[in-house]
């Protein structure tokens, strides 16, 4: 160990105070003041881009472009399609998997599925009954039968996460369809309030197709149509 | 082993503070160690859910509010009231007149803590990150500040003729920046709380005000003293001192906000906060040249300076953590590390690594001073200085980047929540170690500090009377 690492042996004979107050002032080098300047410029622009005018009644900064423009306003709805990949991953990905291909013989693919699609008899509320109260016995997917138990999620997840969950499995992987609102999600959960027990196909078959718009319904039944007559007879 | 001859004056200054100023240590060092210990612990928890599971007083809910009170009010404050006072003596050549009223405010401030504390244990929190003890402990701390700080105002008020130093505005503004901050906080968040939504923006600028208006200035006061003190040189300049200074008062208070960003606020003043982050960038760095640029060229005197080596390391920190500080406060950075370990590691390195670091190097330099003896043990110092940076470097470094996987975990929506906080678990066992380190740094620190005060009271009959003027 160094000896002399020790503090009292320093001997504070000099007086910063006096050193401090001599005379002499240095300049501020240009540089630094250049720096400050710059800082001090875009700090400005950012409180003038950001401030909603300073009014007390805006409260989101995302909205504001640099031209001023928008300032303000209520926050964008989230994205339903990100919100469905954290629903799909947290709720749906252990039986039909990230990939939405399911498991051969046990659990029913989502990616090109009659059901998910609503093509043959399938109709866009079915997929939102089966959701909410789940569903049971032997079902066919693509010619195939599977028959297991689907949970139901109706008390677990909202509205708005079943609406997100089931837009992100009609347009991922290669799906396509028309996204589901949270309105059609609620409208289903309100007629279907009496009832606790899953799902059948039987029981689903009996029920009319029905669509979440008048525009969206003839374009994603038209190309089920020709196959429509073939289901029923099952 | 006395120390080198000094003036009759500086000798009267000395012994006019001996009893107030180590009694504000040695308590100061008692709650260092106790508020590593709880943060160590709570840190387990954290890891360990099941570590010392069971009662309800040794939930993480109440171990790490009452870690946190410990090292900000117990040690912190206590150690920077013991420099602020001894520093404005110094600076003013002026002794302390009547020095049993800040003994006995210092033995109630302490009283306070421990009183606070039992209560955060025993379940009667506030709740409020800092405002955590309950009203009638703050109110305690209150008068007891006021009756120690009022001395600091006078020993500057007595002052020798001549320039004011730089240390001494930091005092001068901390000390009377700390009652208002604390006065208003406790007011409208304790005493009478105003309604809901309100708090938030107070309680943010509480907090980051207790760093930047109240612990920031004395250790900043301590800098700017200690490393041209010890060169025996001037500082690099007057004028950058004079921008420092003002700037980092202009901007330091309003940087709180920028914690609040997509909170329930006006967006006017989040992003005031986040400008003023931005312009904090200014004082921090003309504050860093002034300093570091006064060691230019003498860091060989590391080698024989402990409280050199404390400060310095303090003050290179401080620039870095200020740096990530105006980092984390920009809003796309914001939105991905804003609720992660990265702002305990921040965190840390504000309280430890900058503020205690600076306090640590004031300590082995005063100290000596008042007791005309030398540390007991200089091997034990660099214990002390190494395993603390140690520690603190590793905690630091793993908690930043268990943070910023935990933070794009969580921004991944395909993540799960409990997998973001389990890809952080691993960073925490490290953290945990470290803070064991830590632990064991501040016993050093606290075992020096005691042995060197009984050395004191063996060699010397009873401490002189200190109350004589």
């Amino acid at each position: 160990m160094d000896e002399r690492f020790r503090e009292s042996e320093l001997a504070s004979k000099v007086d910063v105070t006096a050193l401090h107050a001599a005379p002499e002032r240095e300049p501020v080098a240009l540089w630094l003041i250049v720096l400050i300047m710059v800082l001090m410029f875009f700090g400005g622009i950012f409180l003038w881009a950001n401030s909603g005018g300073f009014q007390s009644n805006i409260y989101n900064t995302n909205k504001i472009s640099w031209s001023g423009a928008g300032t303000g306003g209520p926050a964008a709805p989230p994205d339903p399609m990100v919100v469905g990949k954290r629903v799909f991953t947290q709720s749906c990905a252990v039986c039909h998997q990230t990939n939405g291909e399911g498991v051969a013989g046990q659990f029913p693919p989502l990616v090109g599925s009659e059901w998910v699609l609503s093509q043959d008899w399938h109709g866009d509320n079915h997929i939102v009954k089966i959701v909410l109260n789940g569903l049971q016995g032997v079902v066919t997917v693509k010619n195939v039968p599977y028959n297991n138990a689907m949970a139901p999620w109706g008390a677990v997840l909202k509205d708005d996460q079943i609406a997100a969950v089931l837009t992100y499995v009609r347009n991922e992987w290669g799906n396509k369809a028309p996204p589901i609102p949270v309105e059609f999600v609620s409208k289903i959960r309100e007629a279907n309030k009496a009832r606790s027990e899953p799902w059948t196909q039987k029981e689903l078959q009996a029920i009319n197709r029905e669509f979440v718009g008048p525009a969206a319904a003839p374009d994603s039944a038209a190309p089920a149509a020709p196959t429509a007559p073939t289901a029923p007879g099952a | 082993m006395t120390t080198s001859a000094r003036s009759p004056q500086v000798e009267k200054v000395d012994a006019s503070l001996r009893l107030p100023v180590l009694i504000f240590f040695g308590s100061a060092a008692l709650w260092l160690v106790v508020g590593t210990f709880l943060a160590a612990v709570a840190l387990t928890k954290l890891v360990w859910p099941q570590f010392l599971d069971g009662p309800a007083f040794l939930t993480y809910g109440r171990i790490a509010p009452a870690a946190v009170n410990a090292l900000v009010y117990g040690w912190a404050s206590s150690a920077g009231l013991g420099i602020a006072l001894w520093l404005l003596a110094r600076l003013g050549r002026a002794p302390l007149n009547y020095a049993v009223l800040p003994v006995v405010a210092g033995l109630v401030w302490n009283f306070g803590v421990f009183l606070g504390l039992l209560a955060i244990i025993g379940g009667y929190s506030r709740s409020i990150f800092l405002l955590e003890f309950p009203g009638f402990v703050s109110a305690i701390l209150f008068v007891a500040y006021l009756f120690i700080a009022v001395w600091g105002i006078v020993l500057f008020r007595n002052r020798a003729a001549g320039a004011v130093f730089v240390s001494a505005w930091y005092l001068v503004a901390a000390l009377l920046w700390f009652p208002g901050l604390y006065f208003t906080a406790n007011a409208l968040l304790v005493w009478h709380p105003v309604p809901g939504p309100a708090q938030a923006p107070i309680g943010a600028w509480f907090s980051s005000g207790i760093v930047n208006l109240w612990l920031a200035p004395i250790a900043l006061a301590a800098a700017f003293y200690l490393i041209p003190q010890i060169l025996g040189r001037r500082l690099l300049s007057y004028n950058l001192s004079l921008l420092g200074f003002w700037s980092f008062a202009l901007f330091a208070a309003w940087t709180g906000m920028a914690q609040l960003i997509g909170g329930p606020i006006p967006a006017w003043m989040v992003s005031v906060g986040v400008v003023s982050s931005i312009l904090l960038f200014i004082p921090v760095l003309v504050i860093s040249i002034n300093l570091l640029g006064t060691m230019q060229g003498s860091y060989g005197a590391l080698r024989w300076s402990p409280s050199l080596l404390f400060t310095v390391t303090g003050a290179g920190v401080f620039l870095l953590a200020y740096v990530q500080g105006t980092l984390l406060a920009l809003p796309g950075v914001a939105a991905i590390f804003h609720f992660t370990d990265v702002l305990i590691g921040h965190g840390a390195l504000l309280l430890f690594g900058f503020v205690s670091m600076v306090f640590f190097g004031a300590i082995y330099y005063i100290v000596p001073r008042l007791t005309g003896r030398d540390w007991n043990g200089d091997g034990l110092i660099r214990w002390h200085f190494w395993l603390f940076v140690g520690a603190l470097g590793v905690a630091y470094v793993s908690l930043t980047f268990g943070g910023m996987v935990q933070g794009f975990a969580l921004n991944d929506p395909g993540v799960r929540f409990a997998s973001s906080v389990g890809f952080a678990t691993p960073f925490r066992l490290v953290a945990v170690l470290s803070a064991l380190a830590l632990l064991l740094a501040s016993n050093i620190f606290a075992h020096l500090f005691f042995r060197t005060m009984l050395a004191v009271l063996e060699e010397t009959k009873p401490l002189p009377e200190a109350v004589t003027v």
